[in-house]
């Protein structure tokens, strides 16, 4: 089997870290060999771009997207390349599409994105989690002020609709975030067996 | 904008630094209002993955390395538009043709670097300057004053990256003039003919 290149995107908050550790136990228990992996990734630029994300330092919207871009292509070149090409399955926890809603979002031009990210590789299958903007919030812990809350809604609002969008675009599978863990579990592991023919 | 935003450009040990600092010098001679900047930005976050790549402490990519350099410009793209609109010049000590050089001559696609480079919308110089000269004795004269890092130690490399310059230059890439400067002559000698070419301009 050559190698499968699968990522699984969503708002902050839909649960995509526990699904991919979920899908890794319903590949091992059928066999399959695969690498888990995620984005910004744990090399030196990932960590600036984590640091970045969490304002920890500021620079503007633009050269933090070429770092993410930087993070990615070394992503690509030093673990998911090698892995596809030895036949295994890379499961992404985030990836490009991130960077097109949360960027997009954060009102870097769209066109502009897509372009610098399309030079990099699309995967095999893309699944969508989505939730509504108050399921993520909630499930972040988050209880903030009635007004902050508002503005939070709203950016939120605005990045699952550019998810949804970008999700048509890239023809990602969605699956509703809304239900419970192990129900969306049991759909995410079906869509991948039916993908990789299981 | 009314400033004038002038590059120099050219591979390691080709005079850049003395022929900034002597630029710098005879501007301030002139009289003439200007702000300089210089990539890499070792001050920076970016910078800081830069420094450590060039003294291979860590690898990268030529795809990483490219986006690395051009996030390292492109946050200071705002800045460097509005010093022009308050100086006579800005002068940048290496900018994207540095990004396209070095990385192209690793073998990044050089019409996808051009491309990606032409996308974003970063200032375009007026004026172009490129130090070139024989890349084996500028690298000897470079390895005579230090240790050489990643690329310096290449010497085809170091060729490649001559080469890619001589492209852009007859291409006239993304810069409204380019000008060529062989490295024939005394550093003072030079350095009055880049004035005189900048005076131009201004």
């Amino acid at each position: 089997m050559n190698g499968k290149f699968i990522v699984l995107e969503g708002l902050d908050g839909a649960g995509l870290s526990t699904q991919v550790a979920l899908l890794g136990e319903h590949l091992n228990s059928n066999g399959i060999h695969f690498l888990v992996t995620k984005e910004p990734t744990n090399s030196l630029i990932g960590g600036i771009s984590k640091a970045a994300l969490s304002q920890e330092w500021r620079t503007s919207p633009d050269a933090l997207q070429l770092l993410f871009c930087a993070d990615r292509a070394h992503h690509l070149s030093s673990e998911i390349e090698p892995y596809l090409a030895k036949g295994k399955v890379v499961v992404c926890d985030r990836y490009l599409f991130s960077t097109l809603a949360y960027g997009y979002a954060s009102g870097v031009n769209y066109k502009w994105l897509r372009s610098i990210n399309l030079k990099f590789r699309l995967p095999d299958l893309g699944i969508l989690i989505d939730v509504k903007p108050k399921t993520a919030i909630s499930r972040l812990g988050e209880e903030p002020s009635n007004l902050h809350l508002f503005e939070r809604q709203e950016t939120v609002s605005r990045v699952r609709q550019a998810f949804l969008s970008i999700a048509k675009e890239f023809h990602l599978k969605k699956v509703d975030g809304e239900k419970s863990i192990m129900q969306v579990s049991e759909r995410i592991n079906s869509l991948v067996d039916k993908f990789l023919h299981v | 904008m009314a400033g004038k935003f002038i590059v120099l450009e050219g591979i390691d040990g080709s005079g850049k630094d003395t022929q900034f600092d002597l630029l710098k010098k005879n501007l301030k001679e002139q009289g003439l209002k200007a702000a300089y900047f210089s990539y890499p930005d070792y001050g920076s976050q970016f910078g800081r993955i830069i420094r450590n790549f060039l003294a291979s402490k860590v690898k990268l990519g030529p795809d990483s390395q490219f986006f690395l350099f051009l996030a390292d410009i492109t946050k200071d793209s705002r800045n460097i538009r509005e010093l022009l609109n308050k100086n006579d010049l800005v002068i940048s000590k290496r900018y994207v043709f540095s990004s396209v050089a070095y990385q192209c001559a690793q073998g990044l696609p050089y019409d996808k670097a051009k491309l990606i480079v032409e996308m974003l919308d970063l200032p375009k110089p007026t004026l172009t300057i490129l130090l070139h000269g024989q890349v084996k004795e500028t690298l000897e004269r470079k390895r005579a004053s230090r240790r050489g890092d990643v690329f310096e130690n290449d010497l085809r490399l170091m060729e490649k990256v001559g080469g890619l310059y001589e492209r852009m230059f007859s291409n006239s890439f993304f810069s409204e003039r380019w000008k060529l400067f062989l490295d024939s002559g005394t550093k003072n000698s030079i350095s009055g003919e880049i004035l005189t070419e900048v005076m131009s301009v201004v």
